[in-house]
């Protein structure tokens, strides 16, 4: 298996039949081995012994993946932190800004949301009428700035911390899970396109999203090992931090629906979660501000309402911009390019509720009537990252998507005052 | 057993991550749920105008609402002032009483004549910060609007919270106005 595991992506259906095949051989020597005769049990021992001989004497995937894992998060993060401390040394692209920001370190990147995601892990919720509220912002991240406080890190530094090593299990998660979907080499492109992703400067902003992608890859990644318990707890982390989390419970029911009689209900427990954790955040905000759904109506006062006709007045909008606006024209950009892979995606042979989740993601914030935001919301689409995995298979093609990638990061992350993520 | 657990798992789920943020994110202080209350009545009113109370001289003031949430104020005594937000302009610079005693002087008035948008944006300031001030006298709240250089309180009634008053204090200047609330006005 590792060497066929170590050859070109074309074997990935031969693996994928080989590993299958494996852990059923090692879910059934178990019972034989507690449960059979003498022989038996001694025949199971030696097979078990073989196999730990063999297991022990590769490395497991992830710990061969291990080092580009720690690799492209290291190297992009080091772009990212580095492009940040640039700037703010420079005080570009906008000295005023700077001025009111203060000299924190790496202030470019508590800018925006971030300071919202503070005050509510610093002050709570308040729901202020006809106005901007911090009640948009879903509570996962905030109250976890909080648990860090007693190590005595600021909620400036705790959401940074959090973000950026968010960000390194995002990377674990999503190669566990694109393993299950992809030939081994495609899965470690994978991770590192999803830590140079263009917009992936907000993986090291105090913002949730790292951690949601965490959440939501490993939610997908537990259930397909039918670790049932783990995916609850995974996907209900992802919805409470942010309302696309919600969407991992697309694939996880459509793995339920496959699932045995015997695992059914867990499985169906799972992909319930989700939305469960999304009842929560509405239950919590009833509770403080009285209005279960005031994530939803604060989004009012950033001009955003979901309408039939909301894809009609975002392209209008677009059109209406006309040049004026190129961050406008940028998020409708990458809404674009990520709709064409998760096509390239769903070719590819990722499972269809993958497909349909990462959709959601990128299409539905749309009917509310503007592009804006979208390219950050898309990082959170999974099947994104086998469509690129797809597009760099050659070595000239990764090579250069590398290259394009990390220049995109770095300009992203040089402008992040100029314009939100 | 096997449905149970499939209704307990979500149930288990969402009573974890509610008690989590409950537990972990501090409410809003009662400072802070005042202030949103006053905030909600001054939007559902009209000031049309105060009498302000200066050092010993009494100056009438009118507000208007102008077009694009501009106010316009217009002193007895001939000056005009326009407030849009939180930014004060001078229209007509005819005998201000403060503008003698200081440089930048006009806001003492724009403040005193009851702009109401610029409470609304005053107070929703110091909501967004979590800043609010509340202070109980008498009949009476004292609501903080603005505590950076000079303090300007809104009084407001404490059976109805309708605004009676506003009171200014800077290093040079003490005032006081009191607001007439209609159906016309800012």
């Amino acid at each position: 298996v590792a060497s066929l595991q170590t050859g070109s992506g074309r074997s990935s259906s031969t693996l994928r039949t080989i590993d299958a095949k494996f852990s059923q051989s090692a879910s059934i020597i178990r019972p034989i081995r507690l449960r059979g005769s003498a022989a038996s049990t001694a025949q199971a021992g030696r097979l078990l012994a073989r196999r730990r001989l063999r297991l022990h004497g590769q490395p497991s995937q992830l710990e061969a993946a291990l080092p580009t894992i720690l690799g492209a998060w290291a190297a992009s993060r080091a772009l990212v932190l580095g492009t940040a401390a640039v700037v703010q040394a420079l005080r570009w692209p906008l000295p005023a800004w700077y001025a009111s920001a203060g000299d924190r370190p790496f202030a470019v990147l508590q800018a925006w949301d971030a300071r919202w995601y503070r005050v509510v892990a610093a002050r709570g919720y308040l729901d202020i009428p006809h106005h901007q509220s911090d009640t948009a912002f879903f509570p996962f991240f905030p109250a976890l700035m909080n648990v860090l406080r007693p190590l005595g890190l600021s909620s400036w530094t705790s959401g940074l911390v959090l973000a950026n090593l968010g960000l390194l299990a995002a990377l674990v998660a999503v190669y566990e899970l694109a393993v299950t979907w992809l030939p081994e080499a495609a899965a470690r492109r994978s991770i590192v396109y999803v830590a140079l992703v263009p917009l992936g400067y907000v993986f090291s902003m105090a913002y949730p999203e790292s951690l949601v992608l965490a959440a939501m890859a490993g939610a997908g990644a537990a259930a397909v090992r039918r670790r049932w318990a783990l995916a609850a707890a995974l996907a209900a982390l992802a919805a409470a931090g942010r309302p696309e989390g919600v969407f991992v419970a697309v694939p996880l029911a459509a793995l339920a629906a496959r699932a045995s009689r015997a695992e059914l209900p867990r499985a169906l427990a799972a992909a319930a979660s989700a939305p469960a954790a999304l009842a929560a955040v509405a239950a919590y905000e009833r509770v403080v501000v009285g209005d279960p759904i005031a994530f939803s109506h604060a989004q009012v006062e950033w001009g955003r309402r979901f309408s039939p006709l909301g894809i009609g007045h975002a392209v209008g909008e677009l059109l209406h911009a006309s040049g004026n606006n190129l961050w406008l024209a940028r998020d409708a950009t990458f809404a674009v390019v990520y709709a064409l892979l998760l096509l390239v995606a769903y070719r590819v042979r990722v499972p269809w509720p993958w497909i349909v989740s990462g959709l959601a993601i990128v299409v539905l914030p749309l009917e509310t009537g503007s592009f804006t935001s979208d390219a950050r919301f898309g990082l959170l689409a999974l099947p994104v990252y086998a469509g690129l995995a797809r597009l760099g298979e050659s070595r000239r093609a990764d090579l250069a998507l590398r290259i394009a990638m990390a220049m995109l990061l770095v300009g992203g992350t040089a402008t992040i005052v100029d314009r939100w993520p | 057993l096997a449905v149970r657990r499939a209704i307990l798992v979500p149930l288990l789920a969402a009573g974890c991550a509610f008690t989590f943020v409950f537990a972990l994110l501090p409410r809003p202080s009662s400072a802070d749920g005042f202030a949103l209350r006053v905030l909600s009545r001054l939007e559902q009113l009209r000031i049309s105008g105060s009498v302000i109370h200066l050092r010993g001289a009494t100056i009438i003031a009118r507000c208007n609402e102008l077009h694009g949430r501009r106010e316009l104020i217009s002193l007895a005594h001939g000056g005009r002032i326009v407030v849009r937000e939180t930014h004060v302009h001078l229209v007509r610079r005819q005998r201000l009483t403060v503008s003698a005693m200081q440089p930048a002087p006009f806001a003492a008035e724009a403040d005193l004549a009851g702009p109401r948008l610029l409470y609304v944006h005053e107070l929703i300031g110091r909501e967004a910060a979590r800043s609010a001030a509340v202070r109980a006298r008498g009949a009476t709240y004292l609501v903080r609007l603005s505590g950076a250089g000079p303090r300007v309180d809104l009084v407001v009634s404490r059976a109805t919270l309708r605004p009676l008053a506003v009171e200014y204090r800077s290093r040079v200047l003490t005032a006081r106005a009191t607001l007439v609330t209609g159906r016309r006005g800012c």
